[in-house]
């Protein structure tokens, strides 16, 4: 037992001993591994960060230009909606002579301030404004908007086969009149786009866009229910909000986000229609404006105030309809930004800051 | 190799740990716009439809003088009729935003027009044409045939109203003294007219001289300065009747530049007595005089603030003159103005926060504005001779008197927008000086 004892401690004692000792006298490994670290630093950090900055700038450059072409067949599907609901704006008429003006008042120097219809405009007007925002929204787009959306996406398209075009245009003649057949001569993708704008439902032809098409139905229905409801936007708010952050939580931390370019893109694209009143007490207003867009860029739903300062209720409520105004009018066929990020822009906040104006 | 390996990931995953925060984006996307432009919104207003057979004229009538009054303000562009791709022929029929988008058309008014007998109906509305949505409720004015022009403006001033957010100015008055024949023996006499320069009507002949005439605040009186005695005296008028007595007739004194208080019921004016000029407040109903200063130099030109606490007035006691606040009982002046050259005729805006001033430097006349604690001095005009403004009644627009050189020079009544633009001429007829803005009717 004794003699075990001895092995075993001998031979331990000789295998720490070495570990300790061999260690000490080698030297080489450590001054290498300094060495190593310094030379990863500098040279590879570099390698590093440029191949990881490199694909996302590719991926988002080169993916825009694919989801505008959904954009027309959306628009082609609203002018349907548009007829629906006009007949409600001849009701305001009709309770206007319900109220009796008083004809002294103008005829006097007395100030009368008008006689409003006051019971039941409105009640009226509410439905009118929710039937507008429908209407006009469709008749719009259609005109301006197939002939430069559809231009540029069939031409990306075509590659494969020019040969095609031929028989394109063939198919085109037939359906319509002879004029646009053929002053669209050259442009023969943009006849097969067209048709494809009246085949909606048909998104299997496009097959690229497909994924994007697919969300765009899904999207136009949650915008037209907070429009007919004023009253009842907090709650419409609340639930769009409720199932947004579902959507968003699970596709927003997905994509990269925007880069600088980009966002001044929208900016230069919203404050070149931003028009201030520099002498008006709104010149005094900063509102923070709030809206949502779909996959086109286009703003769904409502444009809402959440907050201003800098003026009383008057002035503010002047200064978002200037900010309503502008990023309404500016979006045409939809803000150009870049689709495989729409996670990152599907909620925008704009600041409308009018002090550097004030000073013109 | 083990060690450099791990040292690698390591490093990777701290620099993902301290990149990720910056690169990620929480919440919506935010973006702040601080340049926007500057131009007129362009509108749309087709001719009112005429409701009724004899209404076709005034319909057209009363859309013109609406379409003058906002493009007048330099805000808004008319979109020409010609370009309208789509037409109102009923006031109740939906309105074709898409049709007004594409022209461009940031606002719409519609309206109707029915004539029964001598009486005029007009209803309007307002539409937001990219939001799609009307801008208030639909207004319906009734009057008499005559009083067309004056409903156009009523319905100008709704308009304006409910797209800027501030209360309109068309529907007003503006009394001024009318000038004729050469410089060297003018006439003078009071006259009132629209602000636009319609309906002219001279309230005096031009047997004496009158100055600086003034609306009360109901717009029914007028004060003025007149030498109807002799020496400077101030008279009150009753526009309405064209009837007028002397304000103050005090034997051996002179008395000038009177302007109402706010209420209406006293006068603030300059009385020179003894050689010495100083503010008196005078008490319509009673005659009875207060005296507000009582220094040996000049002080004229007072106007109350709009809640009637306090008084800008124009005084050299400083040497030239400047521009002093005080409170309206009398007391301890402040001086508001310390720019060079020389300041006078201050005029509070109807607002409130800012100050209207002539002010003469380096032989040019300017047109001015400042806060009213003689901040943000800002100079609107800039001729051989302006002077006298006076404010819309929306604190908005400024009209004064312009001047030409010569001997020839002739006076003139201009506008100018509170931010220096939109500078032009008051359409009068002959010349005119002296003007002063009527309340809102």
């Amino acid at each position: 037992m004794h003699i075990g004892h001895y092995i075993s401690g001998v031979a331990h004692t000789g295998l720490i001993g070495w570990v300790l000792l061999g260690g000490v006298f080698d030297s080489d490994p450590p001054p290498m591994e300094v060495v190593d670290i310094a030379m990863i630093s500098s040279a590879e950090f570099d390698a590093l960060t440029q191949s990881q900055i490199a694909p996302e700038t590719s991926t988002e450059i080169a993916l825009p230009q694919p989801p505008e072409e959904t954009e027309p067949a959306p628009e082609v599907a609203a002018p349907e909606d548009a007829v629906v609901p006009q007949p409600e704006p001849i009701e305001p008429i009709e309770a206007e002579p319900e109220v009796a003006p008083d004809l002294a008042e103008i005829v006097d120097p007395t100030p009368p301030e008008p006689e409003v219809a006051p019971e039941p405009t409105p009640q009226l007007p509410t439905p009118e404004t929710d039937t507008a925002v429908i209407i006009p929204n469709a008749p719009v787009e259609p005109v301006p908007a197939p002939v430069e959306r559809v231009a540029p996406e069939p031409v990306a398209q075509p590659e494969p086969d020019t040969t095609i075009a031929d028989a394109l245009q063939e198919a085109t003649k037939p359906d319509e009149a002879g004029e646009a057949a053929e002053e669209v001569k050259e442009d023969t993708a943009p006849e097969a786009a067209s048709t494809e704008i009246a085949t909606e439902p048909k998104q299997e032809e496009v097959a690229s866009a497909a994924p994007t098409r697919s969300l765009r139905p899904r999207l136009r229905p949650a915008v037209r229910e907070p429009q007919p409801t004023p009253a009842e936007d907090a709650i419409a708010a609340a639930l769009a909000e409720a199932t947004a952050p579902t959507e968003s939580t699970s596709t927003a931390p997905s994509g990269p986000p925007l880069t600088r370019g980009e966002k001044d893109g929208l900016r230069v694209a919203v404050q070149q229609c931003w028009v201030v009143d520099v002498g008006s007490r709104a010149a005094d207003v900063t509102v923070v404006v709030g809206l949502s867009l779909d996959q086109n860029g286009k703003v769904q739903g409502d444009v809402r105030m959440l907050s201003y300062e800098g003026g009383d209720e008057a002035a503010a409520k002047t200064a978002f309809a200037a900010a309503r105004r502008a990023v309404l009018r500016c979006q045409k066929n939809g803000y150009d930004l870049p689709a495989e990020k729409y996670d990152h822009w599907r909620d925008v906040e704009i600041t409308f800051n009018p002090e550097k104006m004030r000073s013109r | 190799m083990m060690r450099l390996f791990a040292t690698l990931v390591i490093g990777i995953l701290t620099m993902g740990q301290f990149a990720h925060p910056v690169m990620a984006q929480s919440g919506p996307l935010r973006i702040e716009i601080t340049d926007g432009v500057i131009e007129p919104m362009p509108y749309a207003v087709p001719d009112f439809v005429a409701e009724t057979p004899g209404s076709n004229q005034v319909s057209k009538d009363i859309s013109r003088v609406i379409a003058a009054d906002l493009n007048g303000t330099g805000l808004f562009r008319e979109i020409p009729t010609k370009a309208h791709i789509s037409s109102i022929t009923n006031f109740g029929s939906p309105v074709q935003f898409a049709d007004w988008k594409a022209v461009n058309a940031q606002a719409l008014i519609t309206g109707g027009v029915s004539v029964s007998g001598n009486q005029l109906e007009v209803k309007f509305r307002v539409y937001d044409v990219f939001a799609g949505t009307e801008l208030g409720n639909g207004l319906r004015f009734k009057g008499t045939t005559d009083g067309w022009r004056r409903m156009a403006h009523k319905v100008a001033d709704a308009v304006y109203s409910r797209i800027t957010g501030e209360g309109g100015y068309f529907d007003s008055r503006v009394v001024y003294v009318a000038e004729t024949g050469p410089k060297n023996d003018r006439k003078k006499r009071l006259a009132v007219m629209d602000y636009d320069g319609a309906n002219l009507q001279y309230l005096t002949d031009s047997s004496s001289i009158v100055l600086a005439p003034r609306f009360s605040p109901t717009g029914d009186r007028v004060l003025y300065t007149s030498y109807e005695t002799g020496f400077p005296q101030v008279f009150v008028l009753d526009v309405g009747s064209v009837r007028r007595k002397v304000l103050s007739n005090e034997s051996g004194t002179m008395s000038f530049a009177p302007r109402f208080s706010p209420d209406g019921k006293s006068v603030v004016m300059s009385v020179t007595e003894g050689g010495n000029t100083d503010l008196y407040k005078m008490d319509i109903a009673s005659g009875k005089r207060q005296r507000l200063t009582s220094t040996p130099s000049i002080e004229t030109a007072p106007s109350y603030s709009p809640d009637g606490s306090k008084i800008v007035f124009e005084s050299d006691r400083s040497g030239t003159p400047q521009l002093y606040i005080m409170p309206a009982n009398g007391g301890e002046a402040t001086r508001i103005s310390f720019g060079k050259g020389r300041y006078g005729t201050p005029v509070w805006s109807p607002r409130g926060d800012l100050i209207a001033f002539t002010k003469q430097n380096k032989g040019r006349f300017h047109i001015g504005v400042m806060r009213t604690d003689g901040s943000e001095e800002r100079l609107l005009t800039a001729s051989f001779l302006d002077e006298g403004p006076t404010w819309s009644p929306n604190g908005r627009v400024i009209m004064f008197t312009r001047e030409t050189r010569g001997a020839g020079g002739t006076s003139s009544l201009y506008s100018v927008d509170v931010s220096g633009r939109n500078l032009k001429p008051v359409k009068i007829n002959g010349g005119g000086s002296d003007p002063a803005w009527s309340p809102l009717q």
